[in-house]
Formats: structure tokens, C-alpha cells, sequence
């Protein structure tokens, strides 16, 4: 791979994708129309509060919508990935495919 | 970055974006009788009713799949879009398949024994196709599961 096209692949890499947990909550909501609180820290194994972390820095970043339903034991909260966010995910990942050539 | 991070980094993608697709495997025991019940009842309808009864029943037969989805969006964590694991590609072929295969038999045994032979004939049919349907998705998730672990 040549200088140039690497470095033009790494443009692509998102800083805020760049930690595995925050990659994995979107890379699940790319495959998703949207995906409950729950089913994301089972798929990442983390603690409802990192969960909460990670997911308020997607949303401040634009990549996410958190949704909440209901109140109290039995509310639901559901994320969903924006249009900004799919692209941003899509950007990453093709630096990667790249770099790996 | 490292080739061994970019590495790392596209198996927690590829393993992300499987993970709705993998929550639909396992299908519930009352899923191959309700479209049992619901392709028998379609045989019937059309069989049986003439006229307005029979646009009526035939559309609320259509309507139903619709509400059925719109149902079982709203009771998952999560609902996929966007493209599924290769290895699934074998049960929506199989998926497709069984269907033209039930809908082509359904009405060789209407015109061979009558509409209540093929709505039971169609029912039962249906039901089969959806159980075998449920289980190649299972074993063609457990595979993926098995490439991304």
C-alpha cells in the first residue's frame, strides 16, 4: 500500500469510534433498526453505567437517539443510529477494510 | 493503527453487525401452528366465502402478516436491517423455496379434494415449512456464531 493511500485511509478513522466499546454499540446499530439498552450490554458485557457512558458520548457526537419509553423497573431505552452516525460508522470501517487492503 | 487493531477492530464489526440477525434464531412453538392456522384459514376463505364475505375475511387474511410484523417489531430488543451474514443466505433461500413449493401445492389438492381437504392439506404444509424454515436458520446462526466467536 503506498503512503498516500494509507494515509487517505486513515482520514476515515473516527477518533470516537476508535474505543471497541463505542465501535460495537454502532457497528450493532448499523445492522439494526434499533436495539434496547439491554440487548447492547449483553452483546458488549458492560455495566449498565458504561453502557450510559458510551452512549451519551454517541449522542453528543450526533451518532445516536436515545429513546425512552415508560418509567420507572419497567421503562425501556432504546437507541438508534442517525443518518450522521451510519456515516461516520461507514466512513470508519472502510478505513479499516482499506488498510487492511 | 496496527494491522492487529484494524484486525480486532473489523471482527468487532462484522461480530455487531450480526447480532440482530442472530437474535431471531430460535423460533417459538406457537409460530408454525399460528401460520398454520393462518394459511388454512386464506384456503377457506377463498374455498368457501363468495362475495363481499369473502373480499372481507380475504382482506384481513392480508392485513394480519402485516400487524403480525408491526407486533413482533415492537416485543424484540432489537430488529434487523441492512444485510444479513452470508451463512443466512441458505434459510432465506429455503424460506423462498417452501413458500413456492406450499403455494403451488395448495391449489392442486383444492382442484384434486375440495377446499376444507386443501385448507387442512395447506395448514399443515405451512406449518412444516415454517419448523424446518426456523431450524436451517438456527443451525445457519449457530455457524455464524461459530466464525465470529
Amino acid at each position: 500500500m503506498t503512503r498516500a493511500a494509507t494515509g487517505s485511509a486513515l482520514d476515515g478513522l473516527d477518533p470516537i469510534l476508535n474505543s471497541p466499546k463505542r465501535l460495537a454499540v454502532m457497528a450493532v446499530l448499523e445492522g439494526s433498526q434499533f436495539a434496547e439498552f439491554g440487548f447492547l450490554r449483553e452483546h458488549l458485557a458492560v455495566s449498565d453505567s458504561d453502557l450510559s457512558k458510551q452512549a451519551a458520548t454517541l449522542e453528543a457526537a450526533g451518532y445516536l437517539t436515545i429513546r425512552k419509553s415508560g418509567r420507572g423497573r419497567g421503562g425501556l431505552t432504546s437507541f438508534q443510529a442517525t443518518a450522521a452516525g451510519k456515516a461516520a460508522y461507514r466512513r470508519h470501517r472502510d478505513a479499516l477494510r482499506t488498510m487492511l487492503g | 493503527m496496527e494491522s492487529d487493531e484494524a484486525r480486532r477492530q473489523l471482527h468487532e464489526i462484522e461480530r455487531g453487525e450480526a447480532a440482530s440477525w442472530l437474535h431471531f434464531a430460535g423460533h417459538e412453538w406457537w409460530q408454525p401452528l399460528g401460520f398454520g392456522i393462518w394459511s388454512a384459514a386464506f384456503v377457506l376463505s377463498l374455498g368457501i366465502l363468495q362475495g363481499p364475505p369473502r373480499s372481507l375475511v380475504t382482506l384481513a387474511l392480508i392485513a394480519a402478516p402485516l400487524a403480525y410484523v408491526r407486533w413482533d417489531r415492537q416485543r424484540r430488543a432489537v430488529y434487523p436491517q441492512g444485510p444479513m451474514p452470508r451463512e443466512l443466505w441458505r434459510s432465506t433461500w429455503a424460506l423462498v423455496s417452501l413458500s413456492i413449493a406450499v403455494a403451488l401445492f395448495s391449489p392442486s389438492v383444492y382442484f384434486a379434494a375440495g377446499a376444507w381437504v386443501a385448507a387442512l392439506a395447506t395448514g399443515l404444509a405451512t406449518a412444516a415449512a415454517v419448523e424446518l424454515y426456523g431450524r436451517v436458520y438456527a443451525a445457519d446462526a449457530e455457524r455464524v456464531r461459530r466464525r465470529l466467536a
